[in-house]
């Protein structure tokens, strides 16, 4: 591509008539109740971001009676068994429902706009994203009205939570609703890499990226890695409940810590994916109100890349009351505390920057919740770095000075910059902006509340306090501490109160037309002008801050003097470059409003929502009519190359299709890869975990003799065999116009071999005498094939959807993304079934 | 935009991430050898090589990318320098970041006894 001087833009004037008019066409979105099918990001990003603060609301709203029942002792406004409920549910809401969905719904809202990409490179996976959360946490918040909230503390620790000490349902609306969430967020992660990766601005390099960016791609691969864990934790404690297979029974040989192991895995990182996105907001506020480029740009991309590892290696630092080998106890505290290295890096990134701002520092209402954050969340950095040291920690588990410190770390480092966004980032999206005034009593309601309401309860824990209890004596010198914390509870809410007056005066949203303006004068690519097809084109990047060092840019790009300024293939589209230096590759071709996607959400949510009820008939149908709305759904994503190449600009031509690497549908598929590795890692350590725990549980001593080598010899043949089938499959994709029938025959025989692979292993055990509810050996090789089995399913379905396209001429030599997909997940399938026979069959003959 | 060979993901990304998957390798593998070297079956003095050898591997490892940084680069992929400067800078500073934290994890088996129940 050339390069294109300050005179030397890619497009020329005037226009061609009618070219804003067709994107505006192009890019509207439904009216009316038709609203529900819409997938510009404007308007699902807002709409996510609003059911998210409801949920802060309502989690807010049970704290807020928490703080009523502790603030007298003696008291019984709640009883115990609501109040188990009610912390429960706080501490889960939060979590699941506010926190990380908030984080998702900002990226999918602002990212487009940073990278003046029209969308992000799937609109209905964030659409489908936010319909699934919105079902299931509902469904899963409104148990807390009928008594059938889950009671087990947001980490949900068996053995208490094990069908014994926890019967009826209320443990399973967490496992299968949570389950399915995560799902969710899954979905938006992908969504979010691919995204931040490939649909960025021809010349915005990765080092000229907007730190929010890097945050949110962070963020995003920390989703890959972080989740899987708890999926598995929730499958394996779920499996136990319903089916007896006993991963965490101390008695058959499982292990209660397996699940804090798993959970904190996910646990500890999910603090950090929570944070991370934060920071990378405020290192956008904070440059906007100092009127200069962030200090330490480098420092902080290495900062959020040093903090998204370490992050990984804390996961034991919740479980140091647990008798693990004190050496092992020194490596995670060691880790605890070096991530704070990164963490003062940002903040002293941030402080260089407001003390050499250009003129004075603005102090707005989004640099109030700055300064309020940076000042909170500090304090729970350093109370922090307090419980990294394990003799600190022992003193003051599960007391009240934990309670304290993470809600420092959490609203300190989450709500506050969360705040502040929404005070910067309103005019973007609303016609007016958010008061100023209002703005400024919300800020300080919040920070008094905040701090009134959790400092004494550093002290309160140091007295002894422990965490969860639903009331306390009135004579071991808690009252007057708690007392203090409920008013302060209260005042913070009354600040969050002062903020919905703010909103329903102030917030208008614009659904994509074009906000208010910046009125802050920042120098990031979302304040370009817009209008439903966000920028008119897709600017030529310099610089990290190009609305400051390129002055005409809003008018250039207004003007259409950019790339891509118009609908080349008369629907929507937006413009994919490559990874590392942004240079442009091709036009993306994308979906616009739709029902498919939404009735896919609603089913899942059916299916997993009735499993929880053991309405076990409807759920399977529920899940049947998902998989028929997914493929109704995905047949329409492939267009195929009948558009040929289209100029965007600077004498460049671009194809409108392409398959493998350079397609934005391979990276997706490789980021599931990714996602499926993490499962199974997580499951090949629980795996040896278990035997570590119980070796006498193993075969030959305590379970019947392993099948004989033949049988898995078999089953990896067949799946060997079918990658072979696989391989030939791709190389025998007909021309385009020529059908042939080997291709899909060889698809159809590499899916029946993986399955016949999959099958012969389970009969194989079932033969030699062992039954999955014997003990946690039985259960966890069992657990193999359960994985292998997903896998399987996935494969089958993707080679048969690919059989159909084939069979109706969608699929050939070079319309081939369908078949790509399967094959890029049929030998990582091969892999797994592969590793699982050698760990099954071969690590018992090898430690036996 | 110039005409320059275009720099490989895996690569950049490998690059850029040397320093961190160096620390996670190595925190692995000392916490997972120290809990093999602690099982029963399993000498107890095999902790302190097993703690040792990959931090010391690790941290001269580091050295060595500090040290030979365009030959890395070069290796990987990733656009070399001068391009991409900030890319170099992001590279060296997360190795060093590593680096501490490498040795800070290793280094407590100066101070802590191997296979010493925690409480």
């Amino acid at each position: 591509m050339n390069r294109a001087g300050p005179d030397d833009l890619p497009n020329a004037l005037p226009r061609p008539p009618g070219e804003e008019e067709k994107l505006k066409r192009v890019w509207a979105t439904p009216r009316g109740w038709r609203i529900l099918s819409a997938v510009n990001n404007t308007v699902v990003g807002v709409a996510y971001l609003g059911f998210a603060f409801l949920f802060f609301l309502l989690a807010g709203v049970v704290a807020l009676v928490m703080r009523t029942q502790l603030a007298v002792p003696g008291n019984d406004v709640v009883g115990q068994d609501l109040y188990n409920q009610l912390f429960t549910m706080h501490g889960t809401t939060m979590m699941f429902l506010f926190a990380v969905p908030a984080m998702e719904a900002l990226g999918v809202l602002l990212l487009p706009q940073m990278l003046a990409a029209r969308d992000l490179p799937f609109p209905r996976l964030s659409a489908f994203a936010i319909w699934a959360y919105v079902i299931g946490g509902l469904v899963f918040f409104s148990t807390i009205f009928y008594g059938l909230a889950p009671k087990g503390g947001w980490f949900m620790y068996p053995p208490l939570t094990l069908t014994e000490y926890s019967p009826g349902d209320n443990a399973d609306f967490w496992l299968l609703g949570i389950g399915f969430i995560e799902i969710s967020a899954i979905a938006g992660a992908i969504e979010i890499v691919v995204g931040t990766l490939r649909t960025r601005p021809p010349g915005m390099s990765l080092t000229k990226m907007p730190i929010f960016a890097w945050a949110m791609l962070i963020f995003a691969a920390m989703i890959m890695f972080a989740f899987p864990a708890v999926i598995l934790a929730t499958m394996l404690l779920e499996i136990e409940r319903a089916f007896g297979w006993p991963f965490f029974s101390a008695e058959k040989g499982g292990d209660p810590l397996l699940w804090q192991h798993l959970f904190w895995f996910f646990g500890h990182p999910e603090v950090y994916i929570i944070f991370l996105p934060a920071a990378g907001l405020v290192s956008m506020i904070v440059p906007a109100m100092a009127r200069r480029p962030l200090i330490g740009y480098r420092l902080i991309v290495v900062a959020l890349i040093g903090t998204g590892f370490f992050s990984f290696g804390l996961w034991v630092h919740h479980m140091f009351a647990t008798g693990l080998p004190a050496l092992s106890l020194a490596f995670f505290s060691a880790v605890s505390m070096a991530v704070a290295i990164p963490s003062g890096i940002q903040v002293f990134s941030w402080i260089a920057t407001i003390a050499a701002s250009e003129g004075r520092f603005r102090i707005t209402t989004p640099s109030l919740f700055v300064l309020g954050f940076l000042a909170i969340f500090t304090l729970g950095g350093l109370t922090g770095v307090m419980v990294a040291l394990v003799p600190v920690d022992l003193q003051v588990h599960d007391t009240y000075f934990v309670v304290a410190h993470f809600h420092y770390v959490l609203i300190g480092g989450m709500v506050f910059p969360l705040f502040a966004t929404f005070y910067y980032w309103a005019p973007m999206v609303s016609r007016r902006r958010l008061s100023e005034t209002l703005g400024r009593i919300t800020f300080w309601l919040m920070f008094i509340g905040f701090n009134v309401a959790f400092l004494p309860m550093h002290l309160t824990g140091l007295r002894g306090m422990p965490r969860r209890v639903w009331t306390y004596p009135g004579d071991v010198g808690w009252d007057m501490l708690n007392m203090i914390s409920t008013v302060g509870a209260f005042i913070l809410a009354a600040g969050v109160l002062v903020f919905i007056v703010d909103l329903l005066r102030n917030f208008r949203p614009t659904a994509g037309g074009g906000g208010a303006g910046d009125p802050w004068g920042a120098g990031t690519l979302e304040w370009l002008p817009g209008d439903v097809y966000a920028a008119r084109s897709i600017p030529l990047v310099r610089s990290r801050e190009p609305l400051w060092d390129q002055p005409n840019l809003a008018r250039e790009v207004e003007e259409g003097r950019h790339f891509l300024p118009n609908a080349p293939t008369g629907g929507r589209e937006t413009l994919v470059c490559s990874p590392v230096e942004a240079k442009p590759e091709y036009v993306l071709q994308m979906p616009g409003p739709g029902w498919s996607h939404v009735l896919a959400a609603i089913f899942m949510a059916g299916f997993f929502l009735l499993l929880t009820v053991k309405l076990v008939v409807p759920a399977v149908l529920s899940g049947i009519a998902c998989i028929i709305a997914c493929i109704w759904w995905g047949w329409s994503l492939d267009p195929g190359p009948v558009k040929g190449d289209v100029p965007i600009g600077a004498g460049i031509v671009l194809p409108t299709y392409v398959s493998g690497p350079r397609s934005h549908a391979w990276w997706a598929m490789i980021v599931l890869v990714f996602v499926a590795t993490s499962l199974y890692i997580a499951y090949v350590f629980s795996y040896l975990y278990l035997w570590v725990v119980s070796p006498d549980a193993w075969s030959p001593h305590g379970a019947p003799a392993l099948p004989p080598a033949t049988w898995p010899l078999a089953s990896g043949a067949l799946v060997a065999a079918g990658a072979a089938a696989m391989l030939l499959a791709g190389r025998r994709l007909p021309a385009p116009g020529r059908p042939s029938a080997t291709a899909p025959l060889l698809l159809a025989f590499a899916a029946l071999a993986m399955t016949g692979a999959v099958v012969l292993e389970v009969l194989g055990h079932w033969y030699s005498g062992l039954r999955p509810g014997q003990n946690a050996y039985a259960a966890a090789t069992y657990m193999a094939s359960v994985l292998n089995v997903q896998v399987g399913i996935a494969v089958v379905l993707l080679a048969g959807y690919a059989i159909a396209r084939s069979l109706v001429g969608c699929l050939d030599a070079v319309r081939r993304v369908n078949f790509d997909n399967c094959a890029i997940l049929y030998p990582y399938g091969a892999v797994q079934i592969l590793l699982s026979l050698l760990l099954v069959h071969g690590f018992p003959r090898m430690a036996g | 935009m110039r005409s320059e060979p275009t720099a490989s993901f895996w690569g950049t990304l490998l690059y850029i991430l040397a320093g961190p998957l160096l620390w996670a390798v190595q925190f692995t593998l000392i916490y997972a050898g120290h809990t093999a070297a602690c099982l029963p079956a399993v000498p107890e003095t095999l902790a302190v090589p097993l703690v040792a050898v990959p931090t010391v591997a690790a941290a001269l490892a580091a050295v060595a990318f500090i040290l030979r940084q365009e030959a890395f680069a070069r290796a990987l992929g990733a656009p070399e320098p001068p391009r991409a400067a900030a890319l170099h800078a992001i590279a060296r500073i997360a190795v060093l970041l590593a680096l501490v934290a490498v040795i800070w994890s290793g280094f407590a088996l100066a101070l802590v006894d191997s296979c010493l129940a925690g409480r």
